[in-house]
């Protein structure tokens, strides 16, 4: 097993913030606008069952990922990790170069009001718990999925589901307080950080799971987060298209 | 029956969704980089290739996607 340096730790624990940070941002937009919309019964409902749903996917998947023998579980994480990194990587450049829309929450946030408002409201709107049940649901598993695989990879699955923890709660106190949505939140800066390290941890889990020895252990992972965030740079700056030169006239 | 219907498209959607080819580098990542160290040995090439593969096949993914968006 590899002794992960606490400047390691430090880093899996940012990713998994991070992670998390903009899923719940992405969540809380959906869970106030139903609650705005439809009253905050239906929604903090909603938000309850999908927690609960979240909870029994971590305990029936984390007590079986510690099973699988390391250098397997590595290289299954290492994949995923990969996969899923990359999918964010791509989107968040793809986002900086102008070539898709950046992702926004004020929108989201109408969308949903709209959607609520065509269903008739009561005590217990079915509506408003699927919508605020989805949004808690479907945004977690994608925490819980990065909190597994880095958490478990790295043994270090307290430090990760303390650092998504953090997160939630965080999102959540702000949301309260600002009780709106987070459209401020620079959410393609922190989806392009979050992607490169999660492929720099794929890359990374890859290596060590097919009996790789990367040179400096485990600070090829600074490297490789370092020379994929250099590349990254290097390739929106060469994409993003040039604003076109204003014309003087006299 | 629908509860796994649900759950294999929502699999599929989160693994591979409107990126196959992600899916596929990945996959290929993996075999080419474990068939190079089985059967060559080849530790300092992987170590460079490994990190080149995914970048270029990110990239790749990136500029296939700018292509088919100016068409």
């Amino acid at each position: 097993m590899t002794e992960l340096s606490t400047s390691v730790v430090l880093v899996l624990f940012g990713t998994v913030f991070l992670a998390s940070a903009v899923e719940m941002v992405e969540a809380l937009t959906i869970v106030v606008a139903v609650g705005i919309t439809k009253g905050w019964r239906s929604a903090f409902e909603g938000v309850a069952v999908a927690l609960m749903a979240l909870a029994a996917l971590v305990a029936v998947f984390g007590p079986a990922l510690s099973r699988i023998p390391m250098s397997s579980l590595r290289i299954v994480v290492g994949t995923v990790l990969l996969i899923f990194g990359m999918q964010w990587w791509r989107k968040a450049i793809l986002r900086s170069i102008g070539v898709k829309a950046k992702h926004d929450e004020d929108a989201i946030f109408a969308e949903t009001v709209e959607q609520l408002q065509q269903s008739p409201s009561g005590t217990r709107d079915a509506a408003a718990f699927v919508m605020a049940f989805k949004g808690v649901f479907l945004e977690g598993v994608e925490v819980v999925v990065t909190v597994i695989t880095l958490g478990s990879s790295a043994h270090r699955l307290g430090v990760a589901a303390a650092a998504a923890g953090t997160a939630v709660v965080l999102v959540a106190i702000v949301g309260l307080v600002v009780a709106r949505q987070l459209s401020n939140v620079p959410e393609n800066a922190m989806k392009m950080v979050v992607g490169i390290m999660m492929v720099a941890y794929g890359t990374f889990w890859i290596g060590e799971g097919i009996g790789l020895h990367w040179p400096g252990k485990d600070l090829a992972l600074f490297v490789f987060a370092l020379i994929y965030g250099l590349l990254t740079w290097l390739v929106v700056l060469s994409l993003t298209p040039r604003q076109p030169s204003m014309a003087v006239t006299s | 029956m629908k509860f796994v219907r649900g759950f294999g498209k929502f699999l599929f959607e989160f693994f591979i969704g409107d990126t196959p080819e992600l899916f596929v580098l990945g996959v290929a990542v993996l075999a080419i980089a474990s068939a190079l160290l089985q059967f060559l040995n080849a530790q300092a090439l992987v170590i460079v290739l490994l990190p080149l593969m995914v970048f270029g096949g990110v990239l790749g993914s990136v500029l296939l996607e700018r292509r088919r968006k100016s068409r």
